[in-house]
């Protein structure tokens, strides 16, 4: 019968002291990441330092952009576009104003069942819909996860230059 | 444990004086054990929520985490909630489950990690036990830890559930093979302290403090590691946790427990973790006795050295769990009955010589 391997003292020897050398350097390495400071983000912040900023392209809470010379002062024209477009349709509008003076009477974006795709940022032929980096959308209540016209507006005010250059630059691509 | 003669003394007088002639002076004697046994289990029980919180913490630090901080400074009333949900859980008995199996195990196990506490030397001539030393210590402590296998088939036996039985069968196996090279490594301690008491163990250690422990004597290395290796096996820690191997076996043994019986199970391990550490610093690390020579210069109580190179020990075998990852269970055998048993035989002839010709 052959020999299996390991019934070699000399192997077996060899063995032992590969395992020892590997614990050794497991134990370095562990108590390298031990002394070290950890990676992780305090959430909610208790140590008086600024709130976490997620990375830039981050998709947190929606925003209407605001224009002051159109109707209802906001962008959006009210195309139903974004409504269509959207694979869960959770955005619901009703347009007002006929022509040119077309715009929303009321916008509701259901955050609960929205996947944040940035399918409705992308086919917005006047780059009026756009994410902002808020983070802190959560709440008890399911019902107030629905966006309205006036959070949305609000959003859209509050809104980083940044993001809005970033918004119309999407906007004249799918064009 | 200076306290604990004190309670005991002032109980029996208080008791004499007020009882004189009312009672036998037996019932003395049993409330005297049952406050030292409330004593103990409070400092079983405290201990573990600390090494509970302490375990959290190092595996946070060691994956890059941060751990508890939210409840309590530091994070540190964690365990303390934890504990507090888990006595407010449902305690859920499964409707095929041998009853009364179930219901005891939880505390047998307990019960048995709690009686080594009894011999191990606090202080100089102190131990639990009656406030003697035992002359058989080891003895009394190797056979108290292998007792815990009964705990452990009782709960996976007791639970009907395949998951707990095949961990409640593994685990026997393997505490059962840890238990000969072990035994046999604390032999080589024995030889070299020529008494099985705790206490005398410790004695031929304190002389010189730091300098005289028997980590120093190079004949006794070998079974240092194999005491190390099989103490791991033996309480289940990775990279020995077969038994409860989350990913194959749900939780092992204690899969059906739930509230406070899964706490006891809980408890009982950490206790008996810090049951190892106390019995490696008092074989090795000279026990109750100061590092820096004796009587202790900086007259610090022998239970806070003791307790102090415990937690050391204890988190140097945390450091190893959370580096290793799970032996294979025919790997785990393999290495008891091929690898350990020989070399702790080999170390148990060298001791012999040593000794013989010392």
């Amino acid at each position: 019968m052959r020999q299996r391997p390991d019934h070699n003292p000399l192997h077996l020897l060899g063995l032992i002291c590969e395992g020892i050398w590997s614990l050794l350097v497991g134990l370095y390495i562990t108590g390298l990441n031990f002394v070290r400071p950890g990676v992780c983000e305090r959430y909610p912040r208790r140590d008086g330092r600024p709130d976490y900023q997620p990375q830039p392209g981050y998709r947190g809470d929606f925003a209407l952009i605001g224009d002051p010379e159109r109707p209802g002062g906001l962008r959006c024209i009210a195309c139903l576009q974004c409504a269509n477009v959207c694979p869960d349709k959770c955005i619901h509008i009703v347009p007002t104003g006929a022509g040119k003076e077309r715009h929303p009477a009321q916008f509701l974006i259901d955050a609960g069942l929205c996947q944040y795709c940035w399918m409705c940022v992308e086919i917005c032929p006047v780059a009026a819909i756009t994410m902002t980096p808020d983070y802190e959308t959560s709440t008890d209540k399911p019902t107030r996860l629905i966006r309205d016209l006036e959070h949305l507006q609000a959003r859209g005010r509050d809104l980083p230059e940044v993001l809005r250059v970033e918004t119309e630059g999407c906007a004249a691509e799918a064009e | 444990m200076e306290i604990l003669k004190l309670i005991d003394n002032w109980l029996r007088g208080a008791m004499t004086t007020w009882f004189t002639g009312h009672v036998p002076l037996i019932f003395v004697d049993i409330l005297a054990w049952i406050v030292a046994t409330v004593v103990i289990l409070l400092f079983v029980s405290l201990l573990a929520l600390i090494l509970i919180y302490l375990e959290r913490k190092v595996a946070a630090y060691i994956q890059g985490r941060i751990g508890p901080e939210r409840v309590g400074p530091w994070g540190l009333l964690q365990t303390v909630m934890d504990a507090l949900k888990l006595l407010e859980k449902e305690d859920i008995v499964p409707a095929a489950a041998d009853h009364l199996l179930h219901t005891v195990a939880p505390v047998a196990f307990f019960m048995i990690s709690v009686l080594g506490y009894l011999v191990i030397p606090w202080e100089e001539t102190v131990t639990i036990a009656k406030f003697v030393d035992l002359n058989v210590g080891l003895l009394y402590l190797l056979a108290i830890s292998s007792l815990a296998v009964i705990g452990v088939l009782m709960g996976g036996w007791g639970s009907n559930n395949k998951w707990s039985l095949l961990g409640a069968m593994r685990g026997a196996a393997q505490m059962i093979s840890y238990e000969v090279p072990m035994l046999l490594a604390l032999i080589c301690v024995v030889l070299q302290a020529g008494s099985l008491s705790l206490g005398v163990i410790v004695d031929q250690q304190k002389a010189m403090g730091l300098l005289t422990w028997n980590l120093w004597h190079p004949w006794l290395w070998l079974p240092l590691i194999i005491y190390l290796v099989c103490a791991t096996a033996e309480v289940n820690r990775v990279p020995f946790d077969i038994p409860a191997a989350e990913s194959e076996l749900v939780a092992g043994f204690h899969t059906e427990y739930s509230g406070m019986k899964f706490a006891f199970f809980f408890l009982a391990e950490y206790a008996n973790l810090f049951m190892v550490g106390m019995l490696f610093a008092t074989l090795f690390l000279g026990g109750w006795a100061s590092p820096f020579g004796y009587p202790d210069p900086l007259h610090i109580p022998g239970v806070l050295w003791l307790l102090f190179k415990a937690m050391l020990v204890v988190i140097f075998m945390m450091w190893v769990s959370w580096t290793l990852p799970r032996l294979r269970v025919d790997q785990l055998m393999s290495l008891a009955w091929k690898l350990l048993i020989p070399a702790s035989f080999l170390s148990l002839v060298v001791v012999s010589i040593v000794m013989l010709y010392r």
